[in-house]
């Protein structure tokens, strides 16, 4: 187990720094130059582009950038945005909690709904209520988060006028409601992914040999399925779950766009589109951090439910 | 032989429900097993002897299988058993032991507690479980039995999960073990002696035994009955002595002249068994068998009386003495079957 | 059973509704990308200002949109640019992602340590977040996003790729072909390519569909085609506004999507099907208990 959770955690650090390198290199490949984004179009004298070049480190080496960079952001600093020049790390940490709130919502919905729906399937395998199910599937991962939040949107302006989704919150109930629509229209992607996923993994349980052999010992079907399927079955589960969150966070970026949140999503949207590339940088190691993070704790966590991985 | 099977399957039919069709894996198949004997049920792959052995604790998938016929347990009919009280019967009267032992254990739990959970399903007090849990690894040959009983499956080797299994099927103290290729799965050498424990669980618990094996030699060397299966149905059925030196199939003959000897070449049986989704008119060998006759490609033949116990599914008189000279009356040789993994 | 029945049945379990139903789909879907320019009735970015947000009639099927464009040849135009996007993207993960997938499963060692590494580090990336990235880069447009996401999807093909050739590695025939002397090429591109590729095949049938999704959300947030250029995505965000009020704007698109990635995905499964058995659907009860009637009455007749 040590050996095993080593290997992880090393590979964990390693892939860290090479997406660090990897951002920060394409964003240095970039034909746009910085100084044009900060000025915003303006003409300005040689001495203020002169200013701006230092404030910004930018007349300093590529190698020297990446330390300046790397290092900031080991102690929270992520830069300074070039369009608002204001603390990358105040922006996203105004911002943080809309996206966060979505995705950890979402995942409680998703988790809670897709794994009982998983098993059912899975245990009525060919029958009319799998069927049903299939098809649910099916749509749920073809209907994009995005539209799923149109469909809402144009739901509840036609039968629930009154039902507020929009502006700003001044309480947690105000905030939960905000989020709840985007958290839910995000949930049914997972729902479908995860319920697949759950369903194949009962599905092979129920057909295994250990399966049979315990119905021979004389042990009811639903005793093994929550005795010993169950278990099983969770593993491909929470390998996912990184996985998962990963799409989550990009996820929310799409549903706050539609439904006009004020998470990092829009503050990502606007930087891409306007080459504000500390924000991008930020933002986008900020994601990559949450998603290994996860990931990484998620692999040991498989280690602990596996006895096989444990004795690595 | 006493009077009274324990267990007997009465035209049993088992169709199967399979994506490429129907299969009609069972088809008319008349068994009886007495208390304390062993019984080998032999037959080439497919040819419906697992099929059997499962629809006797009903195992199959129950949506995807339709039994006919009956299987009486000491009177009671286990096919039109409500599944709560087939249940009971499995593990308990009935207990079973599968091909791979490696896959037959849940494998993120301790082997000592899915043992205990066997004992606990058949009315043992959790202290009681644990007792008997030990003891039982003990006595089909796990030491130490309190250090392997906190061991993982993977943390066993084939053999010992085989032995665990059978300690696992003993829990719930059955009347009829079905061993479903017990030994396939194992080394030469440690399928001797699954063998031989299963001869000594069988003579020291008085239970009955059906052994099903697609290996004449092990059933010669372990059984006293023997039925061989062909198509879904029972070709012939007595003795294992008598079955052996005197086989009255063809089907028999072709099967026992297949197995390697020492000084003699194997014969392979020309063509390959019947497609059990098509239907069969007449006798299902007839296509390889090299007697056939226009008669047994359309009428189907009667079950007939040998002596002994021993009879047979097949129009003609064949003289007696079909096993080559190789086997002595002793048994059957050793079979040279290569190591599997 | 022969093999000609066997074919005949394994042809028959393939052909279901639901698969031939969203084989026509594709196939309408397919026909109108590549021959939009002949079928669209009008330009589809020909603005008309005295005709905006018109409902369906003889002139305009589908009616038009908020700048009075024609609804039924933007979608067309639409179904242009995204499914032969999408499948530009398909194509670019195969060309790299298959290749790189079968070096590293058939050599091992160094190759497949650095190819493996490379996946896990494009794989840090989750989703769309690598696109947007080089969208920040190299600026918004179709051509950019297009690569973006052909990139993306190469480390998943690989990792498949990678496995499957490392369990035909290990078969009869590749161990007869390495033992004849033939060249490690050879042995990857005409011994156990062949044998995996229908596998690759669904998959990139599968990916087709994620691709869709993945191209119109990248319009959606006006970071894929660069307007007027009609895609569903594009015109799902243009829609979106007027939701309330004209639904069929943003609906038309998003049908659309919808329709497109379930026979995409109805399709591919069935091509699964067709290659393993087991996942095929079961007879209904009746036909099987039909079967075993039809059978056993035979037996029963002597001939």
């Amino acid at each position: 187990m040590r050996s095993y959770a080593l290997n992880k955690v090393l590979q964990y650090i390693f892939v860290l720094i090479a997406t660090s390198v990897i951002i920060f290199v394409l964003v240095r490949l970039s034909p746009t130059d910085p100084v044009a984004v900060i000025l915003g179009g303006k003409q300005s004298s040689a001495e203020t582009v002169a200013n701006i070049r230092q404030e910004f480190h930018l007349d300093r080496s590529p190698v020297e950038q990446y330390g300046i960079w790397a290092s900031g952001m080991l102690r929270g600093d992520f830069g300074t945005s070039y369009q608002y020049r204001q603390p990358v790390s105040d922006m996203i940490a105004q911002r943080m909690p809309v996206t966060l709130g979505i995705v950890i919502l979402a995942m409680v919905i998703g988790v809670a709904v897709s794994i009982p729906l998983g098993i059912f399937s899975a245990v009525k395998r060919h029958k009319w209520q799998e069927g049903i199910l299939s098809i649910v599937f099916l749509i749920l991962v073809a209907c994009p988060p995005f539209l799923t939040s149109i469909l809402m949107i144009w739901f509840l302006s036609v039968h629930a006028p009154g039902f507020s989704f929009v502006g700003s919150a001044t309480t947690f109930g105000e905030f939960l409601q905000r989020i709840s629509l985007p958290a839910l229209a995000l949930s049914f992607s997972l729902i479908a992914f995860f319920s697949r996923v759950m369903k194949a993994g009962m599905t092979e349980e129920l057909q295994s040999d250990y399966f049979m052999a315990a119905r021979a010992r004389g042990m009811g079907r639903n005793a093994i399925i929550w005795k010993h399927c169950f278990r099983n079955a969770i593993i491909p589960v929470v390998t996912i779950t990184g996985l998962e969150v990963g799409i989550l966070l990009v996820g929310s970026v799409l549903v706050e766009t539609v439904f006009s949140l004020q998470g990092i999503g829009s503050i990502l949207i606007s930087a891409v589109q306007g080459s504000d590339y500390p924000v991008v940088q930020g933002i986008t190691m900020l994601i990559v951090f949450i998603f290994l993070t996860i990931s990484t704790i998620l692999d040991i966590v498989y280690g602990l439910i596996d006895p096989r991985v444990r004795a690595l | 032989m006493s009077a009274e099977p324990l267990l007997s399957v009465r035209g049993l039919h088992a169709d199967l429900m399979s994506p490429y069709g129907a299969v009609r894996a069972v088809r008319g198949v008349d068994l009886e097993l007495f208390p304390g004997e062993i019984v080998g049920l032999v037959g080439e792959s497919g040819c419906g002897k697992t099929i059997t052995a499962k629809s006797i604790i009903r195992l199959n998938n129950e949506e995807t299988t339709f039994y006919r016929g009956e299987i009486l347990l000491g009177g009671t009919d286990l096919l039109t058993l409500p599944e709560k009280e087939m249940t009971r019967v499995r593990g308990g009267r009935v207990a079973m032991i599968f091909q791979d032992p490696m896959t037959a254990l849940d494998p993120l739990k301790r082997v000592g507690r899915q043992i205990e959970e066997t004992f606990m399903l058949h009315g043992a007090a959790e202290a009681e479980a644990r007792a008997g849990t030990l003891a039982l690894l003990a006595e089909v040959g796990i030491h130490p039995a309190e250090e392997r009983a906190r061991s993982y499956p993977f943390e066993m080797s084939g053999g010992q999960l085989q032995r665990a299994l059978i300690a696992c099927a003993l829990a719930g103290s059955p009347q009829l073990l079905i061993a479903d290729e017990p030994t396939t799965a194992l080394d030469v050498t440690v399928q001797a002696q699954i063998l031989r424990l299963l001869r000594d669980l069988q003579r020291r618990t008085a239970m009955t035994v059906l052994l099903i094996t697609h290996d004449f030699g092990i059933v010669a060397e372990t059984c006293e009955r023997v039925a061989v299966m062909y198509a879904g149905r029972i070709a012939e059925i007595g003795p294992v002595r008598s079955v052996f030196h005197n086989a009255r199939h063809p089907y028999t003959r072709d099967l026992i002249r297949s197995i390697p000897t020492p000084d003699g070449r194997p014969e392979a049986i020309p063509g390959a068994p019947p497609d059990l989704r098509a239907s069969l008119t007449g006798c299902a060998y007839a296509p390889r068998c090299r007697h056939a006759e226009g008669r047994c490609r359309t009428e189907q033949p009667p079950m007939r009386e040998a002596g002994g116990g021993h009879r047979f599914a097949c129009f003609f008189e064949l003289a007696a003495s079909a096993a080559p000279a190789a086997f002595t009356a002793s048994g059957m040789p050793e079979k040279g079957k290569e190591a599997q993994r | 059973m022969n093999d000609r029945e066997l074919r005949k049945e394994q042809m028959r379990s393939f052909f279901t509704a639901p698969v031939i139903a969203s084989g026509v789909i594709l196939l309408l879907i397919l026909v109108c990308s590549v021959l939009a320019p002949l079928l669209a009735p009008y330009d589809p970015n020909a603005v008309d200002l005295p005709n905006t947000l018109s409902p369906p009639s003889p002139a305009h099927w589908l009616g038009t949109d908020a700048t009075g464009r024609d609804m039924l040849s933007r979608l067309l135009f639409g179904s242009r640019t995204t499914i032969l996007s999408a499948v530009c993207i398909v194509a670019i993960s195969a060309v790299i992602g298959i290749p790189l997938g079968l070096l590293s499963g058939f050599f091992g060692r160094w190759a497949d340590k650095i190819i493996s590494r490379a996946c896990d580090v494009l794989l840090s990336f989750p989703s769309l977040l690598l696109a947007f990235v080089l969208v920040a880069v190299f600026g918004r447009g179709i051509t950019t996003v297009v690569i973006a996401l052909g990139i993306l999807y190469v480390p998943m093909l690989t990792k498949l790729t990678r496995s499957m050739t490392l369990v035909e590695e290990n078969k009869v025939y590749v161990e007869a072909a390495t033992s004849i002397g033939f060249s490690s090429g050879h042995i990857m591109l005409k011994e156990i390519l062949p044998n995996i590729l229908s596998t690759l095949v669904v998959q990139m049938m599968l990916d087709i569909g994620y691709a869709v999704l993945d191209l119109s959300a990248m319009s959606f947030l006006g970071l894929g085609v660069t307007p007027p250029t009609a895609d569903w995505g594009a015109m799902l965000e243009e829609g979106r506004i007027l939701i309330a009020a004209y639904p069929a704007l943003a609906l038309a698109p998003g049908l659309m999507i919808v329709v497109t990635v379930v026979a995409v995905n109805v399709f591919g499964d069935g091509i699964n099907a067709f290659l393993n058995p087991s996942q095929r659907k079961l007879p209904s009860r009746r036909r099987f208990l039909r079967m075993v009637w039809r059978q056993e009455s035979l037996e029963r007749i002597p001939l």
